[in-house]
Parts: C-alpha cells; structure tokens; sequence
C-alpha cells in the first residue's frame, strides 16, 4: 500500500534580489514517487540537491508550488488535513541542538503528545517507552545540553516516536554526528521500521543507504536514479558523474572483482562483503587441500 | 567551563518541597520576599529564618548547591554592609580618619545583610526545587487570569521555556565565536574600556545571526511536532494543589500573621 505519494512535485523558493524584484528558486523540479507503508527509503544527493526541501513537503512543513502529495490519501495542500499529516508523519531533523525544546529530557519528549491533547497519563506512558526505545530511560531528567550529539539526536527520534507517527522522515539526522552517533542513530531508525514504522532516510552517506528497500537519488531537484539499493549502486559511473560515492563495501568488492578474486556481484554492506571473502578464503582452503 | 552552568539551578530530587505545586511555591516565595521587608526587627527574623530553615531540611537539598547560588550576589552584600556601616550618622564606637562606624549603622548594616540573605535563599530555593518547566508552567497558570485583558500568558511562558533551555546552547555558541576569531588575531584583552567594547562587535553580530538561525530551526521543529499554540493543548505533568499544598498553604499563613501581627504589635 502507498503509504506516501508524491506527484509530479514542483516547489519554488521566493527570494528578493537586490533590487526587491521577486526572484524564485526552482529547488524541486517535477518528482514522482512512492513509498510503501512500512519500507525503508533512502533519499541521497548532494548538498543543493533538493533533499531537504522534498523532507518538508512530505509533513506539510513546505507545501507544494505545483503538484501534490498525498499521506495516507490526505493531500497536505488542503489546510483541514495539516495536523493529521503532521501527526502521521514525524520528523527528525539535522542539527540536535536546535530542535529540542524543553530543558528536561521528559518534558521534551512529552511536547510533541502535549501539543496533540492527549491525557496526561495517556502521555506519560507515551514518553517512558519512546525513551525505552531510544535507550535513553535513564536520561528522563538530564538537561538535553549536557548529552552527547548521538543522545540528543535519539532524544529528538522518541520525541518523534511519542507521537505514534506511521512514518518518521530523518532529514540527514547524522550529518552533524560522530561515526558512533551515526551507527547509533541508524541502528534505531532500522529497528523501527522492523518493527512496522515506514522510514525516509535523507543521507549523504551512501553506507546509510544500503539497507533501506528503496533508494532515491536526487540532483538539481529532479530523481536521477531509483530503484533497490542494489539497482542503484550497481550504476558507478552514473553516480560519480553526480559526484555521489558507492559505499565502502560496493567499491571494494568491484575492485577485488577486477583483480580476479570471485566475489558476487550483489555485496553492499561491511558484513556482507566479509562472509563473501571468508567463502572465497575457505574454497581456496579446500582447493589447496 | 561553560558546560558546568546551572541557570534555572534545578536539583532533582522528590522531596515534599519538590513535590508542591509550582503555584504555591511560586506565590509563597512572593510573598515571603514581601514579608522580609515587613519585618522591622531580629525576632521577625528568627520567624523568617526558621521557616527557611524547615524548607531546606525538608527539600534534601545539599547545602554546596545554596551556597552556590548566594556566592555570586556576596559583592552586593559585602557592598550593602560598608555602606550601611560607615555612611549612617549616630554614636561612634570606632574611627580612622575621615571613616567612621556607629552603632546605628552596625545595626542597620546587619539587618540588611540578614534581610538580602534571607531574600536570596528563599528565591534559589524556589529554583532548586522547582523544574524549570514547572515554574513557567506555574508562572502561566497565575498569569492567565489576565489573560482577558489581553496578556499572552501561554506564550509569554513558553518563550521563558524556550529562552531557559537555549542559554547554555547560546553560551556554547559565543565560546565557538570567540575562538574562532581570536584565531584570526583578534584582541579582547588589552585596551581601554571602549576598545575593548568595540572588540565585541565580532562576537555579537556572528552570535546575533546564529540566535537568528537557531530560531528558525527550533520554530521549523515545533511546527512539525503540531505545535499550535495555548488550542487543546495538554500537559503531561499537570499541576495539582494537593493536601501537601493546603498544609504548606496554612504553614505559610501562619508565618505571615506572625509577621505581621510582630509588627503591628510590638
């Protein structure tokens, strides 16, 4: 089921130049997508590519100059469906720091249910197990400036979870983390969507990207390449021209392929690509017996 | 450094003083500050002294944390004593030269030490057992009844809100700031007091746009987690005056007839 559709989306920023003439900004130029109840999508590209322009637009943060996106059947450009589409779809956003409200771990988490009047008890359990979820429990009375990027990020993803979205979109939630927060913060978005929670991951880390079920790649506003991660990855040379990378493990394993060693043309993560030397390692063994 | 700061000084704790309801707390302590002024003589104190004492007891609070918040206002009290002490006119118990120490002046200058002493503790009591939250939370239900006339209590009380939890993510900003120009050579050090007024204007223009930028985030966020202002709105923690509050209510009462009655009478 079609959890979110996006059609033929424009959206146009309107700046004033110098003289205070209008000026508009096409930063999303015709996008056409969906994304599965209860999958994984990745949005990649480079920076200016329009990625966190598209994350907007699909809680109603932005809405469309031309086209439409629909949340569960709602159309967002329709006021009265605001605080559903905003209630559905939760996001987390890039920098910790500037998005967590209250001085006290709780309360934060608690602002999101508060604003949605729900019952105080009703709220409570909410925020003890999004906290639970995060890992984060002990942490309910801390003062959010004394945690570290990859806590305050998770403080920012159960403050999402605390209002039961059916969808979380992550607007390049590690992009100010370090590799551990990043592993942490991306370790928490796939346990959710195992647990049913449809995800949109904005990254520019192409390793994010391959665990997800889908992969958009985005440059100048339009969708270059889609498909499964192994569909788009398998494309090099179309995503360096986009200055875009293939993880680790994909560049390894092809250069390993062109020296001659016999590795599967499938490989995207570091584990992978490890059970597949160990295989070829182990029938080298048995040759050599 | 500026990692350590404790503004709005919360200490968690669960005591009875912690559990009250903001509102009372926040009244109370109104209301005591009132009656320190009201109070004319040492007696009136030893009342206002030991209610403060039954509340820091009762509150679990380390006394390190209460001495921490009065250190900083020392100055103004050591300040408050000389001035009391040399400036007032009566009999003289000690001089050198053009100084000179009464006996009136003593008196007055340790009435008024008392007095600030008491005043300061009593606030940072409210803030030591008071979650920050609590208190705008406190300070928005009594100011609502003016809400008719036209006060925006809700939202006066979430820019507190918001403006306690971004002083500590503004002080990091201003300690980036300044290194990164004095990187780039600039001096804040030397100089006269004008120089080194001019010298901030690196600092505040860099610090004013990223308060400008922080703003916009911390508003982009609040809208996508419904935020729609005071409308159906609920809390999570809801204040409740409970049979501890109308107990402290009446303990408090009593201090101030007390207080008053003192006055009055004696």
């Amino acid at each position: 089921m079609d959890f979110i559709k996006v059609e033929d989306l424009i959206f146009e920023y309107t700046k004033t130049d110098e003289g205070g003439a209008p000026v508009s900004f096409r930063a999303i130029d015709g996008i056409s997508f969906t994304v599965q109840k209860g999958s994984f999508t990745a949005i990649i590209g480079q920076n200016g590519s329009g990625k966190s322009t598209l994350a907007k637009n699909l809680n109603g943060l932005l809405l469309p100059t031309a086209g439409k996106v629909y949340i569960d059947g709602l159309d967002t450009s329709v006021p009265e469906n605001m605080w559903d589409v905003r209630q559905r779809v939760a996001m987390v956003f890039q920098n910790p720091d500037n998005q967590i409200v209250s001085a006290i771990v709780e309360d934060d988490v608690a602002f999101g249910p508060e604003n949605l009047g729900i019952d105080p008890l009703e709220i409570r359990r909410r925020v003890d197990s999004a906290l639970d979820g995060v890992e984060m429990g002990d942490y309910k009375d801390k003062a959010p400036h004394l945690l570290s990027g990859g806590q305050k990020q998770r403080i920012a993803i159960a403050g999402a979870i605390a209002m039961e979205p059916e969808c979380i979109v992550f607007d390049e939630p590690t992009a100010m983390l370090d590799p551990r927060g990043r592993r942490e913060v991306l370790s928490i978005a796939r346990e959710l969507n195992r647990k049913g929670m449809t995800v949109v991951f904005i990254t520019h880390f192409m390793e994010e990207a391959a665990c997800a079920d889908q992969v958009i790649v985005l440059d100048n506003g339009t969708i270059k390449l889609e498909g499964t991660p192994h569909e788009v990855f398998r494309r090099k040379e179309e995503l360096k021209a986009l200055s875009l990378g293939v993880p680790a493990a994909v560049q390894l394993s092809s250069d390993l392929r062109d020296r001659g060693v016999d590795l599967p043309e499938d490989i995207l993560t570091d584990e992978e690509l490890i059970e597949a030397l160990l295989k070829v390692k182990g029938e080298a063994e048995v040759k050599s017996l | 450094m500026i990692r350590d700061i404790t503004l709005g000084q919360f200490y968690p704790g669960n005591s009875v003083i912690h559990r009250l309801d903001p509102r009372v707390k926040i009244l109370a302590t109104l209301l005591y500050i009132v009656a320190l002024f009201v109070v004319k003589d040492f007696t009136g104190f030893i009342a206002a002294f030991v209610l403060l004492e039954a509340v820091i007891v009762l509150s679990k609070v380390p006394r390190k944390y209460i001495w921490r918040g009065l250190r900083p206002v020392l100055i103004i009290i050591f300040f408050t004593i000389a001035v009391n002490m040399f400036m007032i006119k009566g009999d003289i118990i000690w001089q050198l030269g053009f100084l000179h120490v009464t006996r009136q002046g003593l008196r007055t200058a340790e009435f008024m030490a008392v007095r600030l002493i008491l005043l300061i503790i009593g606030s940072t009591m409210l803030t030591l057992t008071t979650r920050p939250i609590g208190l705008t939370d406190g300070i928005e239900a009594l100011l609502s009844p003016f809400k008719k006339i036209g006060l925006p209590a809700h939202e006066l009380a979430m820019m507190m809100t918001i403006a306690l939890r971004f002083i500590p993510t503004l002080l990091e900003e201003t300690d980036k700031i300044i290194k990164a120009q004095q990187a780039r050579g600039a001096d804040f050090e030397s100089g006269n007091i004008l120089r080194r007024a001019k010298a901030l204007i690196p600092i505040l223009v860099p610090l004013f746009i990223s308060a400008f930028r922080i703003a916009q985030d911390l508003a982009m966020a609040m809208e996508a987690r419904c935020y729609g202002g005071v409308v159906k709105r609920t809390r999570m923690n809801a204040m409740k005056f409970a049979g501890r509050d109308l107990i402290a209510s009446i303990i408090f009462c009593v201090f101030l007839a007390v207080v008053v009655l003192q006055r009055v009478l004696l």
